[in-house]
C-alpha cells in the first residue's frame, strides 16, 4: 500500500490553557522529500513535532504520519517514524553502541538485525571509532551525530529532525547536510531548523510557520520569486531624485534609499532583468549622475523569512 | 525486559548505588550484631527483619528518587515516549528494574543468614517466610518511591515525598500509641493506623507465619502506587 503523502497534517491545533501555540495548521510532506520546516523560536515548530511524533497529544485536528493517526495509532506512528529530538537526550553513563543496541531492542529489533544497523548507521554518521565510547564524555557534535544515528536505527521510512545541525562544526555541518540529502528518495525528511542556507541546501520544499500557523510554503525557489530580486544601486547624485527617477520606470515595485549624501545607495525592488539594469543605467547617466556601482543582490531565503515572520518588518 | 535491563546496569555506573548499598549494609549490620547476633538469641533472623523498616524506609526513596524525575529532568522522557513502548511497558520496566535491586539488597543479607548457618541451625521455613515478608515489603515501598518520582522532575522532592509516606507506614504503629482511645472516633483512627503500619503485617512473617490478609496489605498497596504512577504518567502528556 502506498501513500501519496508520508506526512498529512489537517488543522491541527494545540493549545497550552489559553495560549495556542498551534493554531489549525494543514500541511502534507509527499513520500520521499525532504520539507523545511522553519520558524522562529516559539513559533510552534517543536509543539508541531512533537505532536507528530506522538509525544503530545493535539487539541485539534489530525495529523496521520505513514498512514497512520497519530492519536488513534500511535504505536504504529512511533515505529515508522525516527525522530530526533531537539535537545538530543541519551544515557551519558552508557557507552554508544549500548545506547544504540538499548533503543534497538526497544524497537523490537533482534540480535542479528540489531548488529547490522548499528554498524550501518555508525558508518554513515562517522560515529564508527567512537562505539565504544561513554556517551557523556563525546563532544556535542558527537552526541548529535549519535542521536541521528539512534533516528536512523530502526530504517524508519519517516525522518523527523529537530534541528539536526545544532552544535556540530562547519565541516560536520556539511556532511550532515550531505548525510540528509541523500536520505531522500528512501525516508520522507521533515527537518526543523532555523538555519536558512541548511533549507536551500536540501530541502525540496519549505514550510514557514510563524506563531502557531503557517504564514508561506512552497519551494525555496518559489518563495523567493515571491519576494522579486533586488538590485543594488550606488550613484553620485541626490537621493530624493535619484529614488523617483528609478520608480518611474515601468516594471520596478519600490526603490528604498539605503545609504543618503553626495553618493546614495538605493535598493530596487522588481522583476530583475538585464533590460532593467540597462535601462537604469541609461537613465542614470542621462541625468548626468555618476553610476559608482550595480549588482544584483539574490533574494534570500533570509530575506524572506524575515519578513513574513516579523510583522513590524513587513514593508513590502 | 529492555528497560529494566538498562535500568540496573545504569544503577551500577550510579554512585547512588553504592550510597544506597553501604547504607542498608551499615545499617543491617548493625542489627544484626547488636540484637540478632549475641550470645542467647534464638538463631533466627526475626529481629533482623522487624528492624529492617526502620533502614528500607529512608533507603528505598535514595534508591527510587531518580526513575523518573532523571528522565524528566534530561528529556529523555520524550525519547522514551515517542519509542514504540507504552506507558505500561515503561512502568513495568522502572519497576522491575528497581525491585531487582532491591533483590540485590536483600541478597547481601546472605551473609548474615550464612553467619546464623555457621553458628547455628535456623529454621528454614521461617528464615523463607522473612526473605518473603521483605521481599514483599520492598515491592510496596519501591512502588510508592516509583509514584513519587513520576510526579516531579526533582529528586529531592520525589526522595522527601516517599520518604515522608513510606516513614509514616514505618512509624504509623507506634504514633497510634499517642492518639488518646477516649470517643469512638479516636479509638478508629487508633485501629486504622495499626493496620496501616507496615510493622503489623510484617510481624507475622518474621515469626513464620504467612497470613493471606498480610499479603493482601502488601501486594494491594503496591497495586494502588503502582496504579497511581500508571495514571501520572498517562495524564503528563496532557499536560
Amino acid at each position: 500500500m502506498s501513500h501519496a503523502a508520508d506526512i498529512v497534517v489537517d488543522r491541527l491545533s494545540k493549545a497550552y490553557g489559553a495560549f495556542l501555540a498551534v493554531d489549525r495548521i494543514s500541511f502534507e510532506v509527499p513520500k520521499g522529500t525532504i520539507v523545511g520546516f522553519l520558524g522562529p523560536n516559539g513559533a510552534g515548530k517543536t509543539t508541531t513535532i512533537r505532536m507528530l511524533t506522538c509525544y503530545l497529544p493535539p487539541t485539534g485536528g489530525t495529523a496521520s504520519v505513514a498512514g497512520y493517526d497519530v492519536f488513534r495509532q500511535s504505536l504504529d506512528v512511533r515505529k515508522k517514524i525516527g525522530y530526533l529530538p531537539e535537545s538530543t537526550p541519551l544515557y551519558t553513563e552508557m557507552r554508544v553502541q549500548e545506547y544504540l543496541d538499548f533503543k534497538g531492542k526497544l524497537h523490537g529489533m533482534d540480535r542479528s538485525t540489531r548488529q547490522k544497523r548499528i554498524a550501518e548507521v555508525a558508518a554513515r554518521c562517522w560515529i564508527t571509532d567512537r562505539l565504544q565510547s561513554v556517551i557523556g564524555t563525546l563532544s556535542k557534535g558527537y552526541r548529535q551525530r549519535v542521536g541521528i544515528a539512534d533516528a536512523m536505527l530502526h530504517n524508519p521510512p519517516v525522518l523527523v529532525l529537530d534541528e539536526p545541525t545544532v552544535g556540530l562544526d562547519p565541516s560536520q555541518i556539511r556532511e550532515a547536510r550531505r548525510l540528509i540529502s541523500e536520505l531522500a528518495g528512501d525516508h520522507t525528511v521533515l527537518l526543523s531548523t532555523h538555519i536558512l542556507q541548511e533549507v536551500e541546501m536540501v530541502c525540496k520544499r519549505v514550510i514557514i510557520i510563524a506563531n502557531g500557523k503557517i504564514v508561506a510554503q512552497g519551494t525555496p525557489d518559489e518563495l523567493k520569486n515571491r519576494l522579486g530580486s533586488g538590485l543594488i544601486v550606488e550613484v553620485r547624485g541626490p537621493a530624493d531624485q535619484v529614488r523617483s527617477a528609478i520608480n518611474a520606470i515601468p516594471g520596478i515595485t519600490g526603490v528604498d534609499v539605503l545609504q543618503n549624501g553626495p553618493v546614495c545607495r538605493v535598493g530596487v525592488r522588481g522583476k530583475n532583468s538585464a533590460e532593467l539594469r540597462e535601462q537604469i543605467a541609461a537613465l542614470v547617466s542621462l541625468r548626468g549622475w555618476g553610476l559608482r556601482e550595480m549588482r544584483t543582490e539574490g533574494a534570500s531565503l533570509e530575506e524572506f523569512f524575515v519578513r513574513i515572520t516579523d510583522p513590524g518588518s513587513a514593508a513590502a | 525486559m529492555t528497560i529494566a535491563k538498562r535500568e540496573v546496569t545504569s544503577l551500577f555506573f550510579s554512585p547512588i548505588a553504592y550510597i544506597v548499598m553501604f547504607l542498608f549494609l551499615l545499617y543491617m549490620g548493625l542489627v544484626f550484631a547488636g540484637l540478632v547476633f549475641v550470645p542467647g538469641q534464638l538463631t533466627e533472623l526475626r529481629r533482623l527483619v522487624d528492624f529492617s523498616r526502620f533502614g528500607l524506609f529512608f533507603i528505598v526513596p535514595l534508591m527510587t528518587m531518580s526513575l523518573f524525575s532523571d528522565e524528566y529532568r534530561s528529556g529523555r522522557i520524550e525519547m522514551l515516549r515517542t519509542s514504540p513502548i507504552t506507558e505500561f511497558d515503561l512502568l513495568l520496566g522502572k519497576f522491575i528494574g528497581a525491585m531487582f535491586f532491591f533483590l540485590i539488597l536483600l541478597g547481601l543479607t546472605l551473609i548474615h543468614l550464612t553467619l546464623l548457618m555457621i553458628f547455628g541451625h535456623p529454621d528454614y521455613g521461617q528464615t523463607f517466610s522473612c526473605y518473603l515478608g521483605l521481599a514483599l515489603m520492598g515491592m510496596m515501598f519501591v512502588s510508592v518511591g516509583l509514584f513519587y518520582s513520576s510526579c516531579t522532575q526533582n529528586q529531592i522532592v520525589a526522595a522527601l515525598g516517599s520518604l515522608l509516606t513510606l516513614g509514616f507506614f514505618t512509624f504509623s504503629g507506634g504514633l497510634s500509641e499517642l492518639i488518646p482511645g477516649s470517643t469512638k472516633i479516636f479509638e478508629w483512627i487508633h485501629s486504622a493506623m495499626i493496620y496501616l503500619s507496615v510493622g503489623t503485617h510484617l510481624e507475622d512473617f518474621s515469626k513464620g507465619v504467612l497470613d493471606t490478609s498480610h499479603l493482601s496489605y502488601f501486594l494491594g498497596f503496591s497495586a494502588i502506587f503502582l496504579f497511581m504512577t500508571y495514571l501520572v504518567l498517562e495524564s503528563r502528556k496532557w499536560r
